[in-house]
């Protein structure tokens, strides 16, 4: 048996600064995709604030529309609302853009969270047992779980978003 | 009056198409989830359903399939409004059942013009 293997007969990571070095960037990958997580986070608070702030001031220009205490004709009404419509329509695309943006936020975040959990299993497998060996066999096996577990996060995540451009939508009908 | 359901599970998406509607002389009931959409339909007879495609527990073509397999929702016009615009999901939605596909961002007049040729 070599210094790769040890008492268990698996063979084990072959040098001790190897696996420190390797234990070392994985816990600093841990710590990256943490605090990218968060800062995706804090981004998705930050947007949702900004749209919280804006839509009283559509609520507002609904009130004042139908509580006008000038009576008008409906016709003059509707041509009101019209303008309306039409003036609040670039805001209308902006606001459905942060909606669309918070979608593919959450997305990331997800997407983060689970890379972490993976990462975390792969770090604890990297620690060294009481004998100071690192089981291989152990490690492959948390690698393999990762690896099958961040495959089916694609196919189990619904896509939230496909749109490309930021031009408003077209519309068709069957 | 009019009754729209609209069914998306963004908040303000709703809130959005709730004032251009309701500013527009149109009942509006709103829903999260493609479950409340069904919840929703069944509760109160809507003239026509605006649904989202992309949402938690029920998505906007499983809606359809299922409102569809409602006599009282046979012939009401289910639009989708959705960021999605790949042809072969837009195909799905016409096999489930869909009247039309307004991709995401909607312009308030192009959407009240469309409410125009199917609601006169």
């Amino acid at each position: 048996m070599n210094t790769a293997q040890h008492e268990s007969g698996s063979p084990s990571m072959p040098a001790t600064a190897s696996r420190v070095a390797v234990q070392e960037l994985v816990e600093r990958l841990a710590a990256q995709v943490d605090s990218a997580q968060r800062e995706i986070g804090e981004t998705r608070a930050i947007l949702k604030d900004a749209v919280e702030r804006l839509m009283p001031a559509f609520t507002a220009l609904r009130s004042s529309e139908t509580t006008s205490a000038v009576p008008r004709v409906a016709a003059t009404e509707l041509a009101r609302t019209k303008r309306a419509i039409r003036a609040s329509g670039p805001a209308f695309s902006a606001l459905q853009f942060q909606d669309i943006s918070d979608q593919l936020l959450a997305h990331a975040q997800v997407r983060l969270v689970s890379l972490l959990a993976e990462v975390h299993n792969v770090a604890v497998a990297l620690t060294a047992d009481s004998s100071g060996q690192v089981k291989f066999a152990d490690l492959m096996q948390k690698v393999t779980n990762a690896n099958n577990n961040l495959a089916a996060l694609d196919i189990s995540l619904v896509k939230p978003v496909g749109k490309a451009h930021l031009g408003t939508g077209d519309m068709e009908f069957f | 009056m009019k009754t729209i359901l609209t069914v998306d599970d963004s908040p303000s998406i709703r809130q959005m198409l709730a004032y251009v509607l309701s500013s527009n002389g149109y009942h509006v009931i709103e829903a999260g989830d493609g479950e409340e959409g069904l919840l929703l339909a069944k509760e109160h007879q809507a003239d026509l359903i605006l649904t989202d495609q992309n949402m938690p527990k029920m998505d906007g073509i499983a809606l359809i399939k299922a409102l569809r397999g409602l006599p009282a929702y046979r012939h009401v016009p289910i639009m989708m409004l959705t960021t999605e615009s790949s042809p072969a999901l837009k195909q799905q939605g016409r096999e489930a059942g869909a009247t039309g596909w307004m991709v995401k961002p909607f312009d308030p007049e192009k959407l009240l013009e469309m409410l125009k040729k199917i609601l006169p």
